[in-house]
């Protein structure tokens, strides 16, 4: 009694039929992300080139690239500014940017939360608590000087931080919003200790706290970009190795189970290697918010959800983000410069805004 | 390439859902359906056969231990179609079986891949949905992309968590066409796990009716299905009678009360 009705291959309504072959027409969509990643990629180095070429004394964007290509041309004067203090500057923004905004995806994805990012779980502020702590009390370890404790600290907090909301969630079997509101409970109770540290702290201390939460280019230095550029490096490769599961994991984590991807492994592994992006970006800079949260959605409305283009797509658009607030943070108040972040919200919401009204109006969803 | 459960029990947090469950050999090319009330351990004993759950007792394909198996070897051999829906994000339906085809088909060529993706979308009548993201993909449309995650592995067990939940009944019959062509006269097995009765009785070749308190019998399905077993196992009272042409049909009458247990002496 098994005769089964005929098979009628019809079409949904309202989906026009794919015409020729499907794996020609994905490898030209394909074709149109790779694209928007180039874009993407030009951009921020246009922007870099901007952010060199702007400042305080004014240098013309000819000079700059003319500088860039061969600092020999110029004059000693402006071979400082630019080697020295502009370089260095503007290098630091689309580092500590793209360490941030592949963080943000990586967190988002594994938490399966739009919401996740390291500063609204926390993790940002357990690095300024550890931050905080060297500064105030002046402590050092096996005599490291401050400068190398100050970003250790950091880390191992920002690291601790991650752990413990992973150690909670497990221990109590919590699902991944119960994980989310950990880290969120955990933010107000580090922001509730810095504030405990900085009533007890003296007011040098108070100022270098202050100075630290609201992130600032104006300590980097060649060295400082090229250690934050190696932990990008190396992270960058691990991230990307796990595109096609994390890939997975957003579609569905049952899926993604029985196709064999170890999920939990994977979400420790990825808090860990979100600590030490968020630290290394932070260590330097100070706390930068906005970025790790909103550069992935950029990256997401431009490329998608396919990790192999999200991933770098987020790092780009991060880099891109915190480049442009730097310019901004040139401008904003004519001859001075802001701490960048107290601008990355404001020049990141505008742009946000502007793709998801682009979006709309091509009738697509989100 | 049989499938052996012996003294199998699962569950959730040392709560087994059930307990030394032992069924007759699952023959190669069936299609099972697994049925029974809610919350009576279905979606439980494909996670379990998915290697999702911690099991106890022997899980047998040709002839080799499921659960001695690594993950890694379990993955080319197991497909799982879970409950939940893929979720409406934007990626686009072809990704989305690429990703899958990806993890468990490592080795293939771009050509094989690419074959094999093209023939599971011209399979499901899904072509249309190829470029298009989840997250602009009604409910039933995305349910397709998973069925097509799962048949585009060629997997030698296909466990589907009702895959046609979410279906309007051109599309259920579409599925259920496509499972069918995917284990009749092969080695595969199918177990869907369905609340549609006369699905079952239409396209499965054995069911499998899973009862409170751990009971359990399979069997082809018009000697399985019987008014008798239904009052039991769903407390309804039924009938059984055959449409014009002559196919089964499951025909619910009427909820019946439970026997209290406390009148049971």
């Amino acid at each position: 009694m098994n005769d089964t009705p005929g098979t009628a291959a019809g079409t949904f309504a309202g989906s026009p039929a794919v015409q020729g072959g499907l794996a020609g027409q994905y490898r030209k969509f394909v074709m149109r992300r790779v694209l928007c990643l180039v874009t993407l990629a030009l951009a921020a180095v246009t922007a870099v080139v901007v952010d060199v070429a702007s400042g305080p004394s004014s240098l013309g964007l000819l000079d700059v690239v003319r500088g860039l290509l061969n600092p020999a041309a110029l004059d000693a004067g402006t071979r400082v500014i630019i080697q020295d203090i502009r370089i260095p500057y503007a290098l630091m923004a689309v580092v500590v940017g793209a360490c941030l905004g592949l963080a943000g995806a990586e967190m988002q994805t594994v938490l399966n939360n739009p919401l996740a990012s390291p500063y609204t779980l926390g993790v940002g502020a357990a690095a300024t608590l550890g931050a905080s702590l060297v500064i105030v009390f002046n402590l050092s370890l096996f005599g490291l000087a401050s400068h190398i404790l100050l970003p250790l600290s950091a880390f191992v907090f920002a690291a601790a931080a991650s752990l413990l909301i992973l150690l909670l969630s497990r221990t109590l079997g919590a699902s991944v919003h119960a994980v989310v509101l950990f880290g969120i409970a955990l933010l107000f109770g580090i922001n509730a200790v810095v504030g405990l540290i900085q009533f007890v702290a003296d007011a040098e201390s108070v100022q270098q706290i202050v100075f630290w939460t609201m992130g600032s280019l104006a300590r980097a230095s060649m060295d400082k970009v090229v250690i934050v550029a190696l932990v990008l490096a190396v992270c960058l490769p691990f991230s990307l190795r796990n595109a096609w599961a994390m890939t997975l994991l957003r579609s569905g984590e049952e899926q993604a189970r029985s196709l064999g991807v170890p999920v939990e492994r994977m979400r420790l592994v990825v808090l860990m290697r979100v600590s030490l992006l968020t630290a290394a970006a932070m260590a330097f800079v100070g706390e930068i918010g906005f970025i790790g949260l909103v550069a992935p959605h950029i990256a997401r409305l431009m490329l998608g959800e396919d990790h192999r283009f999200l991933l770098p797509g987020s790092a780009l658009a991060g880099a891109l983000l915190l480049s442009l607030s730097s310019i901004a943070s040139k401008l904003i108040v004519p001859g001075v410069v802001l701490p960048v972040g107290i601008v990355t919200a404001l020049v990141g919401i505008p742009l946000f805004i502007a793709l998801i009204l682009g979006r709309s109006g091509r009738g697509a969803a989100l | 390439m049989s499938l052996k459960l012996e003294q199998l029990t699962a569950g959730y947090r040392r709560r087994p859902v059930f307990r030394d469950l032992t069924l007759p050999a699952i023959e190669p090319g069936s299609l099972v359906a697994v049925v029974g009330p809610n919350a009576v351990g279905k979606s439980t004993l494909l996670k379990s056969l998915a290697g999702l759950l911690p099991v106890q007792g022997r899980i047998e394909l040709d002839g080799q231990d499921l659960t001695a198996l690594a993950p890694a070897m379990r993955v080319h051999r197991i497909g799982y179609l879970p409950q939940p829906l893929p979720q409406a994000i934007p990626l686009v339906a072809y990704e989305t079986v690429l990703s899958a085809f990806r993890s468990a088909r490592g080795g293939w060529s771009r050509e094989q891949t690419e074959q094999a993706i093209e023939r599971v979308f011209d399979t499901l009548g899904i072509r249309s949905l190829a470029l298009r993201r989840l997250s602009e993909m009604s409910g039933g449309q995305r349910q397709m992309v998973g069925l097509a995650q799962v048949l585009v592995r060629q997997p030698q067990l296909m466990l589907l968590d009702e895959p046609t939940s979410a279906l309007d009944l051109h599309w259920q019959l579409n599925v259920l066409n496509a499972v069918k062509a995917a284990t009749s006269g092969t080695d595969a097995i199918a177990m869907v796990a369905s609340h549609d009765l006369n699905l079952a009785l239409r396209y499965c070749d054995q069911v499998l009716v899973l009862a409170p308190g751990g009971r359990a019998v399979m069997g082809e399905p018009e000697e399985v299905l019987t008014p008798e077993l239904l009052a039991r196992t769903y407390h309804i009272d039924a009938r059984i009678e055959r449409c014009s042409r002559g196919h089964p049909i499951v025909l619910a009458d009427r909820p019946v009360m439970p026997v209290p247990t406390q009148e049971i002496t």
